[in-house]
């Protein structure tokens, strides 16, 4: 088991450098007028209930939407994602926004109960 | 993908909306950029294996729809931009990352290259791609097996 985390452990830090070196050479930028936001804030925008981020990442369109009234729960099967949305949503200290394990084919939720689904350059 | 869509249905509240985002895997625009003006060097082609992943997303929202599980609400599409300091770093990035989704014609590169060269060094090179925003309303299916909309259908 500790071998296993090891491993893990190896295989992240050897893909952070990876992105670490493509960022600082050929790494793009994305989105600088951050017109996927406001897209969708035409939809989330005042609209309360949970919402499911299916195919999160690293979670940059669930941080946004994420509030008291409206939590969201954020999936994906990318170990690497989650663990960096896992730690943007600590740095945010947001409360009412979730990360997990699980796939868009089986999801691990009650009938009924999200008010919105979301597949996020997913489907 | 039908399982996946056919899921978010159980999930979602009897009111519920589903959202579909994601790039058009055809189009792929090059521009070269300097200070808010921009120069046209082409298009990238996409290639047969993204058109197939387009072409089966479509197919399974079609299917939902004929089952009665969703209605279409919107359709809308927006740009979204890819920024590079150079072609060079394009041309690396896209000849790895994306190897399996475009191909690059070699007198998009070049016009790129001209371009790149007659503006200077504050000039960015920008691929600009075409999402699809689609959105669905649930509709509500009664006991007795009979369709029955969330709105009027």
């Amino acid at each position: 088991m500790l071998q296993e985390q090891f491993q893990f452990i190896k295989k992240l830090k050897l893909s952070n450098q990876i992105k670490e070196g493509l960022s600082s050479s050929s790494e793009p930028k994305r989105d600088l007028e951050e017109t996927e936001i406001k897209f969708l804030k035409k939809y989330f925008g005042r609209l309360q209930g949970r919402i499911l981020d299916i195919g999160c990442g690293d979670g940059r369109l669930s941080q946004p939407f994420a509030s008291k009234t409206r939590p969201v729960v954020g999936i994906d099967l990318d170990m690497e994602e989650l663990l960096l949305a896992k730690q943007s949503k600590r740095d945010a200290k947001l409360n009412s926004l979730h990360f997990g394990t699980a796939q868009g084919e089986f999801l691990p939720f009650a009938k009924n109960s999200f008010s919105q689904a979301i597949f996020s350059w997913s489907l | 993908m039908v399982h996946a869509l056919s899921e978010s249905w159980r999930i979602l509240k009897k009111d519920g909306r589903l959202i579909d985002m994601r790039p058009y895997k055809s189009d792929w625009f090059v521009d070269i950029v300097r200070k808010g003006e921009s120069f046209h060097a082409g298009q990238f082609l996409g290639k047969k294996e993204g058109l197939m992943d387009d072409e089966m997303s479509e197919k399974a929202i079609s299917k939902v729809i004929q089952r009665g599980l969703f209605k279409e609400e919107s359709k809308e599409f927006f740009e979204y931009a890819y920024y590079w300091d150079s072609v060079d770093q394009m041309h690396e990035y896209a000849s790895t990352t994306w190897r399996n989704l475009i191909g690059m014609p070699k007198n998009v590169l070049i016009k790129a290259h001209q371009l790149e060269k007659e503006l200077g060094g504050n000039s960015v090179l920008r691929i600009r791609r075409k999402i699809l925003i689609a959105s669905y309303r649930k509709l509500f299916i009664k006991d007795d097996g009979s369709k029955k909309g969330n709105f009027q259908i």
